[in-house]
Protein backbone atom coordinates (compact mmCIF):
# COMPACT_ATOMS: atom_id res chain seq x y z
CA UNK A 1 0.00 0.00 0.00
CA UNK A 2 1.57 3.28 -1.13
CA UNK A 3 0.93 6.45 0.89
CA UNK A 4 1.25 9.97 -0.50
CA UNK A 5 2.11 13.04 1.54
CA UNK A 6 1.67 16.77 1.04
CA UNK A 7 5.25 18.09 0.66
CA UNK A 8 4.34 21.22 2.64
CA UNK A 9 2.43 20.06 5.75
CA UNK A 10 3.41 16.35 5.29
CA UNK A 11 -0.08 15.05 6.05
CA UNK A 12 -1.34 12.00 4.18
CA UNK A 13 -3.26 12.91 1.00
CA UNK A 14 -4.56 11.07 -2.06
CA UNK A 15 -2.26 10.56 -5.03
CA UNK A 16 -4.10 12.78 -7.50
CA UNK A 17 -4.92 15.76 -5.28
CA UNK A 18 -3.71 19.08 -6.76
CA UNK A 19 -4.34 21.37 -3.77
CA UNK A 20 -3.65 20.02 -0.28
CA UNK A 21 -6.97 20.00 1.65
CA UNK A 22 -5.12 20.69 4.93
CA UNK A 23 -2.72 23.53 4.06
CA UNK A 24 -3.87 24.63 0.57
CA UNK A 25 -0.40 23.98 -0.86
CA UNK A 26 -0.53 23.80 -4.66
CA UNK A 27 1.25 20.61 -5.67
CA UNK A 28 1.98 22.07 -9.09
CA UNK A 29 4.44 24.32 -7.25
CA UNK A 30 6.18 21.25 -5.85
CA UNK A 31 6.42 19.61 -9.25
CA UNK A 32 8.11 22.75 -10.59
CA UNK A 33 10.83 22.66 -7.91
CA UNK A 34 14.38 21.53 -8.63
CA UNK A 35 15.60 18.32 -6.94
CA UNK A 36 17.82 20.40 -4.63
CA UNK A 37 14.82 22.44 -3.48
CA UNK A 38 12.78 19.27 -2.97
CA UNK A 39 15.58 17.95 -0.77
CA UNK A 40 15.55 21.12 1.34
CA UNK A 41 11.77 20.95 1.69
CA UNK A 42 12.06 17.32 2.83
CA UNK A 43 14.22 18.28 5.79
CA UNK A 44 10.87 18.79 7.54
CA UNK A 45 9.62 15.30 6.68
CA UNK A 46 7.92 13.67 9.70
CA UNK A 47 9.68 10.32 9.15
CA UNK A 48 13.09 10.57 10.75
CA UNK A 49 14.67 7.99 8.42
CA UNK A 50 13.74 10.24 5.48
CA UNK A 51 15.15 13.34 7.22
CA UNK A 52 18.36 11.46 7.92
CA UNK A 53 18.64 10.27 4.33
CA UNK A 54 18.07 13.79 3.02
CA UNK A 55 20.80 15.20 5.28
CA UNK A 56 23.08 12.41 4.06
CA UNK A 57 22.35 13.29 0.40
CA UNK A 58 22.90 17.01 1.11
CA UNK A 59 26.35 16.00 2.38
CA UNK A 60 27.05 13.94 -0.76
CA UNK A 61 26.03 16.90 -2.91
CA UNK A 62 27.80 19.44 -0.67
CA UNK A 63 24.63 21.46 -1.04
CA UNK A 64 25.46 24.85 0.47
CA UNK A 65 21.97 26.10 -0.32
CA UNK A 66 20.68 23.81 2.47
CA UNK A 67 22.80 25.42 5.21
CA UNK A 68 20.10 27.88 6.28
CA UNK A 69 17.59 25.08 6.89
CA UNK A 70 20.22 22.87 8.56
CA UNK A 71 21.03 25.73 10.95
CA UNK A 72 17.33 26.05 11.80
CA UNK A 73 17.14 22.31 12.39
CA UNK A 74 19.77 22.30 15.10
CA UNK A 75 17.41 24.40 17.23
CA UNK A 76 14.24 22.35 16.81
CA UNK A 77 15.44 18.83 15.99
CA UNK A 78 15.00 16.52 18.98
CA UNK A 79 16.63 13.38 17.62
CA UNK A 80 20.38 13.13 18.45
CA UNK A 81 20.94 10.70 15.58
CA UNK A 82 19.64 13.29 13.10
CA UNK A 83 21.79 15.95 14.75
CA UNK A 84 24.85 13.73 14.40
CA UNK A 85 24.02 13.28 10.71
CA UNK A 86 23.91 17.08 10.41
CA UNK A 87 27.39 17.28 11.98
CA UNK A 88 28.72 14.78 9.41
CA UNK A 89 27.10 16.69 6.55
CA UNK A 90 28.45 20.05 7.75
CA UNK A 91 31.93 18.55 7.84
CA UNK A 92 31.44 17.27 4.28
CA UNK A 93 30.33 20.68 3.02
CA UNK A 94 33.29 22.18 4.89
CA UNK A 95 33.06 25.85 3.95
CA UNK A 96 32.95 29.02 6.05
CA UNK A 97 29.18 28.78 6.57
CA UNK A 98 29.16 25.12 7.58
CA UNK A 99 32.13 25.61 9.94
CA UNK A 100 30.27 28.48 11.63
CA UNK A 101 27.25 26.20 12.23
CA UNK A 102 29.53 23.48 13.58
CA UNK A 103 31.02 26.00 16.02
CA UNK A 104 27.53 26.90 17.13
CA UNK A 105 26.73 23.21 17.68
CA UNK A 106 29.68 22.85 20.06
CA UNK A 107 27.47 24.37 22.74
CA UNK A 108 24.36 22.40 21.75
CA UNK A 109 21.74 21.74 24.43
CA UNK A 110 22.35 18.00 24.03
CA UNK A 111 25.74 17.34 25.60
CA UNK A 112 26.13 14.19 23.48
CA UNK A 113 26.22 16.39 20.37
CA UNK A 114 28.97 18.66 21.67
CA UNK A 115 30.91 15.55 22.81
CA UNK A 116 30.40 13.99 19.39
CA UNK A 117 31.80 17.06 17.65
CA UNK A 118 34.78 17.09 19.99
CA UNK A 119 35.38 13.43 19.30
CA UNK A 120 35.33 13.63 15.52
CA UNK A 121 36.94 17.06 15.21
CA UNK A 122 39.63 16.49 17.84
CA UNK A 123 40.14 12.72 18.17
CA UNK A 124 43.48 13.34 19.96
CA UNK A 125 41.57 14.93 22.88
CA UNK A 126 39.49 11.77 23.24
CA UNK A 127 42.65 9.68 23.33
CA UNK A 128 44.17 11.98 25.98
CA UNK A 129 41.19 11.70 28.30
CA UNK A 130 40.66 8.05 27.42
CA UNK A 131 36.89 8.54 27.23
CA UNK A 132 34.73 6.00 25.47
CA UNK A 133 31.42 7.19 24.10
CA UNK A 134 29.18 4.92 22.09
CA UNK A 135 28.41 6.87 18.94
CA UNK A 136 27.05 4.02 16.94
CA UNK A 137 24.04 5.59 15.36
CA UNK A 138 22.82 3.26 12.67
CA UNK B 1 18.42 -33.46 -45.47
CA UNK B 2 19.90 -30.22 -44.09
CA UNK B 3 16.43 -28.80 -43.82
CA UNK B 4 15.19 -31.89 -41.93
CA UNK B 5 18.10 -31.54 -39.44
CA UNK B 6 17.33 -27.86 -38.97
CA UNK B 7 13.69 -28.65 -38.25
CA UNK B 8 14.70 -31.39 -35.78
CA UNK B 9 17.11 -28.94 -34.05
CA UNK B 10 14.37 -26.33 -33.84
CA UNK B 11 11.94 -28.82 -32.30
CA UNK B 12 14.66 -29.97 -29.85
CA UNK B 13 15.47 -26.44 -28.75
CA UNK B 14 11.78 -25.67 -28.39
CA UNK B 15 11.29 -28.58 -25.98
CA UNK B 16 14.68 -28.78 -24.32
CA UNK B 17 15.55 -25.10 -23.97
CA UNK B 18 18.93 -23.39 -23.80
CA UNK B 19 20.43 -25.63 -21.10
CA UNK B 20 20.48 -28.66 -23.36
CA UNK B 21 22.83 -27.22 -25.91
CA UNK B 22 26.22 -28.86 -26.32
CA UNK B 23 28.96 -27.75 -23.95
CA UNK B 24 31.06 -26.49 -26.88
CA UNK B 25 28.18 -24.36 -28.03
CA UNK B 26 27.69 -22.93 -24.54
CA UNK B 27 31.41 -22.26 -24.09
CA UNK B 28 31.62 -20.55 -27.47
CA UNK B 29 28.59 -18.45 -26.66
CA UNK B 30 30.03 -17.72 -23.23
CA UNK B 31 33.18 -16.24 -24.74
CA UNK B 32 31.09 -14.13 -27.08
CA UNK B 33 28.91 -12.96 -24.22
CA UNK B 34 31.89 -12.01 -22.13
CA UNK B 35 33.31 -10.00 -24.97
CA UNK B 36 30.00 -8.36 -25.62
CA UNK B 37 28.78 -7.82 -22.08
CA UNK B 38 32.05 -7.04 -20.30
CA UNK B 39 31.51 -7.61 -16.58
CA UNK B 40 27.78 -8.21 -16.53
CA UNK B 41 26.73 -11.14 -14.32
CA UNK B 42 22.99 -11.18 -14.92
CA UNK B 43 21.20 -9.71 -17.89
CA UNK B 44 17.46 -9.33 -17.52
CA UNK B 45 15.66 -8.92 -20.82
CA UNK B 46 11.99 -8.00 -21.19
CA UNK B 47 11.10 -9.91 -18.04
CA UNK B 48 7.45 -10.22 -17.05
CA UNK B 49 6.44 -12.23 -14.03
CA UNK B 50 2.95 -13.33 -13.01
CA UNK B 51 1.48 -14.59 -9.74
CA UNK B 52 -1.46 -16.40 -11.33
CA UNK B 53 -3.26 -13.68 -13.30
CA UNK B 54 -1.52 -10.82 -11.53
CA UNK B 55 1.38 -9.29 -13.45
CA UNK B 56 3.89 -8.43 -10.73
CA UNK B 57 6.86 -7.48 -12.94
CA UNK B 58 6.45 -5.53 -16.16
CA UNK B 59 9.04 -5.56 -18.91
CA UNK B 60 12.15 -5.39 -16.73
CA UNK B 61 15.43 -4.77 -18.53
CA UNK B 62 18.51 -4.69 -16.34
CA UNK B 63 22.20 -5.60 -16.28
CA UNK B 64 23.64 -6.65 -12.91
CA UNK B 65 27.40 -5.99 -12.81
CA UNK B 66 29.84 -8.66 -11.64
CA UNK B 67 31.39 -8.32 -8.16
CA UNK B 68 29.46 -5.19 -7.34
CA UNK B 69 26.64 -4.52 -4.92
CA UNK B 70 23.35 -3.74 -6.60
CA UNK B 71 20.50 -2.43 -4.45
CA UNK B 72 16.81 -2.57 -5.33
CA UNK B 73 14.68 0.08 -3.67
CA UNK B 74 11.06 1.15 -3.90
CA UNK B 75 7.85 1.33 -1.87
CA UNK B 76 6.16 -1.80 -0.49
CA UNK B 77 4.60 -3.93 -3.20
CA UNK B 78 6.68 -2.43 -6.02
CA UNK B 79 8.13 -5.83 -7.00
CA UNK B 80 11.69 -5.61 -5.72
CA UNK B 81 11.53 -8.85 -3.72
CA UNK B 82 9.65 -10.51 -6.58
CA UNK B 83 12.48 -9.57 -8.94
CA UNK B 84 15.12 -10.77 -6.46
CA UNK B 85 13.36 -14.12 -6.12
CA UNK B 86 13.36 -14.56 -9.90
CA UNK B 87 17.16 -14.72 -9.80
CA UNK B 88 17.18 -18.08 -8.03
CA UNK B 89 13.66 -19.13 -9.05
CA UNK B 90 12.28 -19.11 -5.51
CA UNK B 91 8.83 -18.54 -6.97
CA UNK B 92 8.85 -22.10 -8.30
CA UNK B 93 8.12 -23.26 -4.77
CA UNK B 94 4.60 -21.84 -5.19
CA UNK B 95 2.15 -22.92 -7.89
CA UNK B 96 0.79 -20.52 -10.51
CA UNK B 97 3.90 -18.42 -11.12
CA UNK B 98 4.90 -17.69 -14.71
CA UNK B 99 7.97 -16.10 -16.31
CA UNK B 100 8.19 -14.36 -19.68
CA UNK B 101 11.42 -13.00 -21.12
CA UNK B 102 14.89 -14.04 -20.05
CA UNK B 103 17.49 -13.72 -17.31
CA UNK B 104 20.85 -14.60 -18.78
CA UNK B 105 23.48 -15.82 -16.36
CA UNK B 106 26.92 -14.80 -17.58
CA UNK B 107 29.44 -16.06 -18.50
CA UNK B 108 27.61 -19.38 -19.06
CA UNK B 109 24.85 -17.81 -21.11
CA UNK B 110 22.20 -19.89 -19.33
CA UNK B 111 18.67 -18.52 -19.22
CA UNK B 112 17.55 -18.68 -15.57
CA UNK B 113 13.93 -18.14 -16.60
CA UNK B 114 13.94 -21.25 -18.79
CA UNK B 115 11.63 -24.02 -17.50
CA UNK B 116 14.35 -26.59 -18.26
CA UNK B 117 17.00 -25.24 -15.92
CA UNK B 118 18.47 -27.39 -13.11
CA UNK B 119 17.12 -25.58 -10.04
CA UNK B 120 19.45 -27.33 -7.61
CA UNK B 121 22.47 -26.22 -9.61
CA UNK B 122 21.05 -22.70 -9.96
CA UNK B 123 20.54 -22.35 -6.21
CA UNK B 124 24.05 -23.62 -5.60
CA UNK B 125 25.31 -20.77 -7.76
CA UNK B 126 22.83 -18.16 -6.53
CA UNK B 127 22.61 -18.18 -2.74
CA UNK B 128 20.10 -16.27 -0.66
CA UNK B 129 19.97 -14.63 2.75
CA UNK B 130 16.53 -13.79 4.11
CA UNK B 131 15.03 -11.02 6.19
CA UNK B 132 15.04 -13.05 9.40
CA UNK B 133 17.95 -15.32 10.25
CA UNK B 134 16.90 -18.93 9.65
CA UNK B 135 19.64 -21.27 10.86
CA UNK B 136 18.94 -25.00 10.89
CA UNK B 137 18.35 -26.61 14.31
CA UNK B 138 21.88 -27.97 14.22
CA UNK B 139 25.30 -27.00 15.52
CA UNK B 140 27.11 -23.92 14.23
CA UNK B 141 29.55 -26.17 12.35
CA UNK B 142 26.81 -28.31 10.81
CA UNK B 143 24.89 -25.27 9.60
CA UNK B 144 27.82 -24.24 7.43
CA UNK B 145 28.86 -27.77 6.48
CA UNK B 146 25.32 -28.71 5.39
CA UNK B 147 25.49 -27.13 1.95
CA UNK B 148 28.87 -28.72 1.26
CA UNK B 149 27.55 -32.17 2.18
CA UNK B 150 24.42 -31.69 0.06
CA UNK B 151 26.74 -30.85 -2.82
CA UNK B 152 28.62 -34.11 -2.41
CA UNK B 153 31.71 -33.00 -0.47
CA UNK B 154 32.71 -35.94 1.77
CA UNK B 155 36.32 -35.10 2.65
CA UNK B 156 36.19 -34.18 6.36
CA UNK B 157 39.39 -32.13 6.21
CA UNK B 158 38.09 -30.17 3.25
CA UNK B 159 34.74 -29.57 4.96
CA UNK B 160 36.54 -28.31 8.08
CA UNK B 161 38.65 -25.94 6.00
CA UNK B 162 35.65 -24.64 4.07
CA UNK B 163 33.62 -24.09 7.25
CA UNK B 164 36.48 -22.12 8.81
CA UNK B 165 36.92 -20.08 5.62
CA UNK B 166 33.20 -19.31 5.41
CA UNK B 167 32.96 -18.31 9.08
CA UNK B 168 36.02 -16.10 8.72
CA UNK B 169 34.62 -14.52 5.56
CA UNK B 170 31.37 -13.88 7.43
CA UNK B 171 33.34 -12.19 10.26
CA UNK B 172 32.04 -14.74 12.75
CA UNK B 173 34.98 -17.07 13.26
CA UNK B 174 36.54 -15.25 16.22
CA UNK B 175 33.23 -15.27 18.07
CA UNK B 176 32.41 -18.97 17.55
CA UNK B 177 35.69 -20.83 17.00
CA UNK B 178 35.61 -22.22 20.57
CA UNK B 179 32.00 -23.39 20.40
CA UNK B 180 31.45 -24.79 16.93
CA UNK B 181 29.41 -27.66 18.41
CA UNK B 182 26.97 -25.32 20.16
CA UNK B 183 23.45 -25.07 18.79
CA UNK B 184 23.07 -22.27 16.23
CA UNK B 185 20.07 -20.96 18.17
CA UNK B 186 22.40 -20.07 21.05
CA UNK B 187 23.79 -17.22 18.92
CA UNK B 188 22.40 -13.68 18.97
CA UNK B 189 20.19 -12.49 16.08
CA UNK B 190 23.08 -10.67 14.39
CA UNK B 191 25.38 -13.68 14.80
CA UNK B 192 22.68 -15.99 13.42
CA UNK B 193 22.36 -13.77 10.35
CA UNK B 194 26.14 -13.85 9.83
CA UNK B 195 25.96 -17.65 10.23
CA UNK B 196 23.34 -17.70 7.45
CA UNK B 197 25.69 -15.64 5.30
CA UNK B 198 28.51 -18.10 6.08
CA UNK B 199 26.18 -20.96 5.10
CA UNK B 200 25.33 -19.21 1.84
CA UNK B 201 28.94 -18.50 0.86
CA UNK B 202 30.43 -21.83 2.00
CA UNK B 203 29.58 -23.46 -1.33
CA UNK B 204 31.17 -20.52 -3.19
CA UNK B 205 28.18 -19.24 -5.16
CA UNK B 206 28.61 -16.65 -7.89
CA UNK B 207 25.83 -14.45 -6.57
CA UNK B 208 24.27 -13.90 -3.16
CA UNK B 209 20.81 -12.36 -2.89
CA UNK B 210 20.03 -10.43 0.28
CA UNK B 211 16.36 -9.80 1.03
CA UNK B 212 16.29 -7.01 3.63
CA UNK B 213 19.02 -8.74 5.64
CA UNK B 214 19.17 -6.22 8.47
CA UNK B 215 15.54 -5.25 8.96
CA UNK B 216 15.21 -7.55 12.00
CA UNK B 217 18.54 -6.55 13.55
CA UNK B 218 19.76 -3.95 16.04
CA UNK B 219 21.98 -1.05 14.85
CA UNK B 220 25.31 -2.63 15.83
CA UNK B 221 24.49 -5.93 14.11
CA UNK B 222 23.25 -3.94 11.10
CA UNK B 223 26.56 -2.13 10.94
CA UNK B 224 28.50 -5.43 11.07
CA UNK B 225 26.38 -6.99 8.31
CA UNK B 226 26.81 -3.90 6.11
CA UNK B 227 30.59 -4.02 6.57
CA UNK B 228 30.51 -7.72 5.77
CA UNK B 229 28.47 -7.21 2.59
CA UNK B 230 30.95 -4.58 1.41
CA UNK B 231 33.83 -7.01 2.02
CA UNK B 232 32.08 -9.88 0.23
CA UNK B 233 31.79 -7.99 -3.03
CA UNK B 234 35.47 -8.72 -3.66
CA UNK B 235 34.47 -12.37 -4.05
CA UNK B 236 30.83 -12.30 -5.16
CA UNK B 237 28.15 -10.44 -7.00
CA UNK B 238 25.63 -9.12 -4.49
CA UNK B 239 22.04 -8.03 -4.98
CA UNK B 240 20.28 -6.51 -2.01
CA UNK B 241 16.66 -5.51 -1.48
CA UNK B 242 16.27 -2.88 1.19
CA UNK B 243 13.62 -0.56 2.54
CA UNK B 244 16.35 1.51 4.11
CA UNK B 245 17.38 3.96 1.40
CA UNK B 246 20.34 5.18 3.38
CA UNK B 247 21.59 1.61 3.59
CA UNK B 248 21.36 1.39 -0.21
CA UNK B 249 23.22 4.70 -0.50
CA UNK B 250 25.89 3.55 1.97
CA UNK B 251 26.68 0.06 0.72
CA UNK B 252 25.73 -0.30 -2.93
CA UNK B 253 27.52 0.54 -6.17
CA UNK B 254 24.38 0.47 -8.33
CA UNK B 255 20.76 1.10 -7.43
CA UNK B 256 17.50 0.28 -9.17
CA UNK B 257 14.32 2.11 -8.22
CA UNK B 258 11.12 0.12 -8.77
CA UNK B 259 7.51 1.27 -8.73
CA UNK B 260 4.35 -0.74 -9.41
CA UNK B 261 6.25 -3.64 -10.95
CA UNK B 262 8.37 -1.49 -13.26
CA UNK B 263 12.04 -0.60 -13.08
CA UNK B 264 11.87 3.18 -13.22
CA UNK B 265 15.56 3.97 -13.03
CA UNK B 266 18.82 2.06 -12.74
CA UNK B 267 22.19 3.74 -12.39
CA UNK B 268 25.23 4.22 -10.20
CA UNK B 269 24.08 4.70 -6.62
CA UNK B 270 25.72 8.10 -6.23
CA UNK B 271 23.85 9.34 -9.30
CA UNK B 272 20.48 7.90 -8.27
CA UNK B 273 20.62 9.74 -4.96
CA UNK B 274 22.27 13.00 -6.03
CA UNK B 275 20.92 13.60 -9.54
CA UNK B 276 18.10 11.16 -10.31
CA UNK B 277 16.86 11.42 -13.87
CA UNK B 278 13.23 10.47 -13.21
CA UNK B 279 10.70 12.60 -11.33
CA UNK B 280 9.26 9.47 -9.68
CA UNK B 281 12.69 8.64 -8.25
CA UNK B 282 13.05 12.22 -6.96
CA UNK B 283 9.65 12.07 -5.31
CA UNK B 284 10.33 8.71 -3.69
CA UNK B 285 13.73 9.75 -2.32
CA UNK B 286 12.34 13.01 -0.95
CA UNK B 287 9.51 11.16 0.81
CA UNK B 288 6.59 12.44 -1.27
CA UNK B 289 5.29 8.85 -1.24
CA UNK B 290 6.33 5.63 0.36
Amino acid sequence: MIHFFCPSCWRGISENIVICPYCNYDLKDFNALSYDDKLILSLKHPVKEIRRLIIFIIGLKKLKKALIELERMIDYEEDPIILMEIVKTLRQINDKGSRAILDKMRSHRFSIISQYIEQIEYPQIKEFYGKTINFNNK
Amino acid sequence: MVMVNTIIDSIKSLFLGATDRSMEEIKAKTKDNFKREGDVKLEVKELNFYYGEFKALKNINLKIPTKKITALIGPSGCGKTTLLRCFNRMHDLYPGSKYEGSIIFHPDGINIASPHIDLLDLRRRVGMVFQRPNPFPKSIFENVAYGLRVNGVRDKKLIKERVEWALQSAALWDEVKDRLDANAYSLSGGQQQRLCIARAIAIEPDIVLFDEPTSALDPISTSKIEELIMTLKEKLTIIIVTHNMQQAARVSDYTGFMYLGELIEFDKTQKIFTIPSQKLTEDYITGRFG
